[in-house]
């Protein structure tokens, strides 16, 4: 399969058609600042953890990259921009602790005690999802109180069934003599099976001790008991160990800690007998060994579902079970069906297929039921399930399954934002644009002026201000509009025929393919290497429980997959012979994404650049990485130049203007001369932080005092700052605007912005060279600012690549302005006088 | 003896179900029952989301004569409560940083970091909260077309709610008779809290050689302390014996929504039905039944309630006059100032979930306490009911501004925040208080204080001394 060239002026790679990644990533973080605060107008995009922060501003939770909070473990963890990378080789993740999850705790306290069926009832607890939808991700899986107290309270009610007759005899066939003996080799015997690992001495002597000590008060089924819960709820078998010896700065995994590593990720539970006894004889440190075993545990029915969970929670189809339809009155007794269809529809392409990313997407067939067939529509009803050709225009692969088409939509009509933000975010690996705070509901149109619900989306999401992000997802989901909210296929919507032609646009705005359909938008996607690595690079984040930022952990094996030599399963099994499953880096520990800073290899896309850019994951990295986020962005200097931010800047506007970046040719003169018209000028510190980089001020003027109406156009703003990187101006320097307008009236209003020299630095000047520079915020002619009326302006300025500033001398800059106030310090001009503030001396 | 020695060891091991750390509930209604302080208090968070359009809702008149009864009357249900309702506004979250976002800092001294203030309180207690959720999204944490962390409570980790009331109403008071829950297997022994001990201890111990090991890598090592403080938290509890006092007769008495829920006789063993939105109406009233009968019981002196989410999309035509297409986020809670009879319906639908707390729960608790009948147990609870946002549709976090009915009125959109009880006379209430954008930090921190727990164990924060009897 040779990959077609979908992307616009996107230079080949490594002998692939893909895009310059560093255009891409520095697309991505344009267009999601500017999206920030100017997008979803249906109330349909939430905001995510992340991503649509600004760049460089730290993680999600506002928190400064590097700063690892008090009763927090989590620091590195996987993000889209982190698995959408790719690199010339494989980097090696931290050694790591990953307590196992829920599923993988339950089943392995069944496989272990299989006597103990039907006499306890599980943890009851589900495990938090990480940002990017994940319950596995090591940063996150810890064994907070509620676990902890779960984790006790179900291995006394498992350990007291098992020591309780007629199960204790099935538990240790010496029960019946119930001496000391037997109390030692039940601690040999289930300790090794719960920490996969042979006791230690000391351990054994621990052991021994509790059980004689609770045999001697309460008897051997007590004693039996109890050792049983200090096994079970202990670290040794809570925690995949993933250390190593710990000396070493580069420490191997033992042979013991491999075994595990395949059992869960291959096979979902703890190591059997065959993979414990290779463990023993040293085997497992040859990859063709563990290659082998992969495939095997794959196969299994644990490592079948344990696959198939990957996919729930990427996919997030099973939604569908909680899913209200009320207009469908068969809808609510089918959704475990749909869920159903999928499962066997995942069990075809992966394994009897052996299909790759295209086969998921484009398989033309199903799988259905009689009950399921008649809610479809088939023709044909059979009485189990069974595989089913879809008609050419009914859609293919997993984007047409009626689970996910029924979890992507809203209750009472499909969602064309819904399901384009679905492809977008879990096939492309984009993230999700934040929504702005005062979001009109969908419903507000006036339902008189249109029939279908693309004609909905459209009227609603029509106007620049919401247009600007909408464009991005919602002619994507457009494809779906065959679909209801059901997931039922439909050529027509209330009379009207169904138009389901859209497009996918690159990242720089330019369309990347058009399509009329979901079979066509299947067809096109998996055409797309940038999809190929979008889900392989889950794939692996997953398995690797985030490590790394779940970034360059497998490049060879996601090429195999790219290069279709091998399909999804395989590219899993091969996960066994990626470097990262046999060796980690201490170093990596606490080089922030969680990653070998020491390894030659380097991204190959700029998303290096990105994830330290835009989450800030990356940040607080100092061996390797930052030089990895120079080079990346430094890629993208070339790659893209004025295009993105100015692009970003012009759609982003919502009324507003933004001039990305223009020079005074002189050194500008500062009026001395006052008046007093009654205008204040207010300011908030949108971004406090004052070292990152961007300069983001936003402001605020008022005709607090002033008897008459003031025609804006008469206005100029000035923000004082100091530009570290003033040689890069104004060729390389931006300044991106993203509102606009006048409150209460809620009226847009168009700012121009521009970066103004103050004379110190000029273009050749040397590297670092310092201009004590300002925006110059001034409007477009015709509103007025009536008497109480405020106009507020958002904007940032950054240069391009992104570089760091300090702020902390910034003259206008106040960190502790957390929201609008006044500030002198930000001057206001009428003509040639100042109306507010006092500049620099 | 009120409870069975079944009851106490269904207790024991059903505990998770109820959001409850296991071997802590047993001790905890023993601490609360044997040894009440001189007035025994109790709290009860609720979380309601999307705030509220603030002409439906903030009071009118002065800090102590002030009317409810404005628009559709939000707190009109609580007219005959006004003398212990403090309505609280003029609180701002974080920096007033605006959207759902700010859910996942409501109960905390900041964003996604340390423990929720019930958490404080409860442990100041002795005694674990019991936290219950009223159709909370199903995935903890979950991202996808959420915008905002789908979690309240922290100690640790997120706290998963207990979304079955059925489940924590038997954990609490026992099942009925003809129950499928399983009979215990073995009889308790007595020595099972020393055994517990010992066996925590062990682990105790394996955590901090295994904490040793791993000295070089500071993530692993937090994530084993975390560990570590959950272990040491579980030896504390275990101490001392298991056996569970009766509070006072009348105690697990009727809770009609809870049996309603029974006679579905899928809703017991089927967990989506917790997760469906369509059954708020069901589920709603019956853990707000649950977390009453706790509290008067004493079974839990610390009770939290997540109503639903941020962005959840359920359809409102359960109540009069809505329609299919009311969804609760994206319809009602976005109406802006131009929809004036939208956000009308929504405030009807705040007044509905408002109304539903003041019939399941303080009517209830409006009675004698048990464990102090001179007062009741309203006097000596504090209900504090919370809201991530101001006004839905504007998303802000603090005091905002904002035109309606097409730019004609101005009103002031403020987070709804309102106690209702008198925390056992140490809070001012029947007062309506403004506060001018103070963090919300501040309020958790006072509650803690007013409740007998330190306010800097939730963090460095302000009391808010006003509020102090």
């Amino acid at each position: 399969m040779t990959p077609r060239c979908r992307c616009a002026a996107g230079p080949r790679i490594r002998g692939a058609c893909r895009c310059s990644r560093a255009r891409r990533t520095l697309l991505t973080l344009a267009l999601a600042a500017c999206c920030a605060l100017l997008v979803a107008c249906s109330g349909e995009i939430a905001a995510p953890e992340s991503g649509g922060t600004k760049p460089g501003k730290g993680d999600a939770a506002g928190k400064p990259a590097g700063d690892t909070p008090i009763n927090s473990p989590a620091a590195s963890t996987a993000s889209l921009e982190g698995v959408l990378q790719r690199c010339d080789s494989s980097r090696v993740g931290a050694p790591q602790l990953r307590r196992l999850t829920i599923r993988q705790l339950e089943n392995s306290l069944r496989d272990i005690f299989p006597q103990a069926e039907g006499g306890w009832q599980g943890l009851g607890l589900n495990d938090v999802s990480s940002k990017i939808g994940f319950s596995n991700d090591a940063s996150q899986l810890v064994v907070s109180p509620q676990t902890a107290g779960a984790i006790l309270a179900a291995a006394e009610q498992l350990a007291g069934f098992v020591s309780t007759e007629p199960q204790l005899s099935k538990t240790l066939s010496c029960a019946s003599k119930a001496d000391a003996a037997c109390g030692k080799e039940l601690v040999t015997t289930y300790g090794k099976r719960l920490f996969r690992r042979p006791l230690t001495a000391a351990e054994l002597e621990t052991y021994a001790k509790l059980f004689d000590s609770v045999k001697a008060s309460s008897g051997f089924g007590a004693a039996v008991k109890w050792t049983l819960v200090a096994l079970i709820q202990s670290p040794h078998s809570l925690y995949r160990r993933e250390l190593g010896d710990l000396q070493s700065e580069t420490p191997k995994l033992t042979s013991y800690e491999l075994a595990t590593e395949i059992a869960y990720t291959f096979g979902d539970s703890t190591p059997d007998q065959k993979l414990l006894d290779l463990a023993e004889q040293g085997k497992l440190s040859d990859p063709s060994v563990r290659l082998e075993q992969a495939r095997r545990l794959l196969e299994t029915d644990r490592g079948r579902e344990g696959l198939k969970q990957f996919f729930r929670e990427w996919l997030r189809y099973e939604n569908v079970r909680t899913a209200d339809r009320p207009a469908i009155a068969s809808f609510a007794a089918l959704r475990p069906s749909l869920i159903e269809e999928t499962d066997h529809f995942l069990d075809q392409v992966l394994y009897a297929d052996q299909g790759g990313v295209r086969e998921l997407l484009v398989s033309p067939f199903t799988f259905v039921n009689g009950d399921l067939a008649q809610y479809y529509g088939f023709s044909s009803y059979p009485n189990g399930f069974e595989k089913t050709p879809r008609d050419a225009d009914h859609g293919a692969g997993i984007l047409a399954q009626g689970s996910l088409l029924a979890s992507a939509a809203n209750s009472g009509a499909s969602s064309p934002t819904q399901r384009g933000l679905l492809v977008r975010e879990k096939f492309l690996c984009r993230t999700r644009p934040k929504p702005p705070a005062n979001v009109p509901p969908l419903s507000s149109s006036d339902p008189t002026t249109y029939k279908t619900t693309r004609q909905h989306y459209e009227l609603a999401h029509a106007q620049g201000f919401c247009k600007s992000c909408h464009v991005q997802f919602d002619p994507i989901g457009f494809a779906f509009e065959h679909f209801d909210q059901g997931g039922r296929y439909r050529a027509n919507e209330n009379g009207e025929p169904i138009d389901a032609t859209g497009n996918l646009l690159a990242l720089d705005g330019t369309e990347a393919f058009s399509f009329d359909g979901l079979t066509q938008l299947a067809d096109g996607l998996a055409d797309d290497p940038e999809v190929v690595d979008c889900v392989s690079g889950l794939l692996v984040a997953y398995a690797f429980g985030g490590a790394a930022g779940g970034s360059c952990l497998a490049e060879e094996a996601r090429s195999g997959l790219r290069d279709g030599d091998y399909g999804l399963v395989e590219l899993l099994a091969r996960l066994a012979s990626a470097r990262h499953f046999t060796e980690r880096d201490v170093a990596a520990a606490n080089s922030g994404d969680g990653a070998s800073g020491t390894s030659a290899e380097s991204p190959t896309n700029g998303a290096n650049g990105s994830t330290g850019a835009t989450g800030g994951a990356a940040a607080g990295g100092n061996n390797g990485s930052a030089g990895k986020a120079g080079s990346g962005a430094a890629g993208a200097t070339g790659a893209t130049s004025g295009a993105a931010a100015s692009g970003a800047a012009a759609s982003g506007a919502a009324g507003s203007s933004a001039n990305a970046g223009t020079q005074d040719p002189g050194a500008p003169s500062t009026p001395t001369t006052r008046k007093d018209i009654g205008i204040t000028a207010q300011y908030q510190a949108n971004n406090a932080a004052p070292a990152d980089n961007v300069i983001g001020p936003f402001l605020q003027l008022t005709n607090a005092t002033g008897k008459s109406s003031v025609p804006l156009e008469s206005l100029e703003i000035r923000y004082y700052f100091t530009n570290e990187h003033g040689e890069l101006c104004p060729d390389s320097c931006r300044v991106e605007g993203y509102y606009a307008g006048i409150h209460p009236t809620g009226q847009g209003v168009t700012a121009n912005r521009e970066y103004v020299s103050a004379g110190v630095a000029k273009s050749g000047a040397g590297a670092g060279a310092t201009d004590n520079a300002y925006l110059k915020i001034t409007f477009a002619p015709g509103p007025f600012l009536e008497p109480g009326q405020s106009v507020e302006v958002q904007q940032y300025f950054h240069t391009n690549p992104y570089l760091e500033f300090d702020e902390s001398d910034d003259y206008s800059f106040d960190p502790t302005f957390a929201t609008f106030k006044d500030q002198p310090k930000v001057v206001v001009l009428q003509g040639d006088a100042i109306v507010w503030g006092d500049p620099p001396p | 003896m009120y409870r069975s020695r079944e009851l106490r060891r269904r207790m024991f091991l059903k505990a998770m179900g109820v959001g409850l750390t296991a071997p802590l509930a047993a001790s905890f209604a023993r601490r609360v029952l044997a040894a009440p302080s001189p007035r025994p208090a109790r709290l009860m968070v609720v979380y309601f989301p999307d705030g509220v359009p603030p002409e439906h809702y903030t009071p009118t008149g002065a800090a102590d004569s002030f009317d409810l009864q404005v628009g559709e009357a939000v707190l009109g249900p609580l007219e005959a409560y006004k003398s212990q309702l403090n309505v609280l506004l003029g609180l701002k979250i974080g920096g007033g940083e605006e959207n759902h976002e700010a859910i996942s800092q409501l109960l905390l001294p900041g964003r996604e970091i340390g423990q929720s203030f019930e958490q404080i309180v409860a442990k100041s207690f002795g005694s674990p909260a019991l936290l219950l959720g009223a159709v909370p999204l199903k995935s903890v944490g979950e991202q996808f077309n959420s915008g905002a962390k789908n979690a309240l409570f922290r100690d640790g980790d997120w706290i998963r709610t207990q979304v079955n009331p059925i489940r924590a109403a038997d954990a609490l008071f026992g099942a009925p008779a003809g129950s499928s829950m399983p009979a215990p297997t073995q009889p308790a022994a007595a020595d099972d809290s020393a055994f517990r001990r010992q066996v925590l201890a062990l682990t105790e111990g394996e955590l901090e050689s295994l904490s040793n090991e791993v000295r070089k890598l500071t993530q692993e090592q937090n994530k084993l302390a975390i560990h570590l403080d959950a272990v040491r938290q579980l030896k504390a509890s275990a101490s001392g014996s298991m056996t569970m006092q009766v509070a006072a007769s009348g105690c697990g008495g009727a809770m009609p929504s809870v049996d309603a829920l029974r006679d579905l006789t899928h809703a017991g063993a089927d967990t989506d039905f917790f997760y469906t939105e369509s059954n708020l109406p069901k589920i709603y009233p019956a853990q707000l039944e649950v977390a009453a009968q706790a509290l008067l019981c004493g079974s839990a002196r610390v009770v939290g309630l997540q109503v639903s989410y941020g962005v959840s999309e359920a359809v409102w035509s359960f109540l009069p006059g809505f329609s299919s297409s009311d969804q609760y986020h994206g319809t009602l809670s976005h109406a802006d100032g131009s929809k004036l009879e939208i956000r009308a319906r929504f405030a009807k639908a705040k007044r509905w979930l408002m109304q539903g707390l003041v019939d399941k729960v303080v009517k209830v608790l409006d009675q004698p306490d048990p464990l102090d009948p001179s007062h009741t147990v309203l006097d000596n609870t504090i209900i504090y009911v919370c809201s991530e946002l101001a006004d839905g549709a504007m998303h802000n976090t603090n005091t905002k501004p904002m035109y309606i009915d097409n730019g004609k009125t101005m009103i002031q959109t403020q987070l709804p925040m309102i106690t209702i009880g008198g925390g056992a006379g140490a809070l001012q209430t029947g007062r309506l208080w403004s506060f001018g954008n103070r963090p919300h930090t501040d309020m958790m921190f006072t509650l803690c204080e007013l409740l007998g727990a330190r306010g800097s164990d939730f963090g460095a924060f302000q009391s808010i001394a006003e509020l102090k009897v």
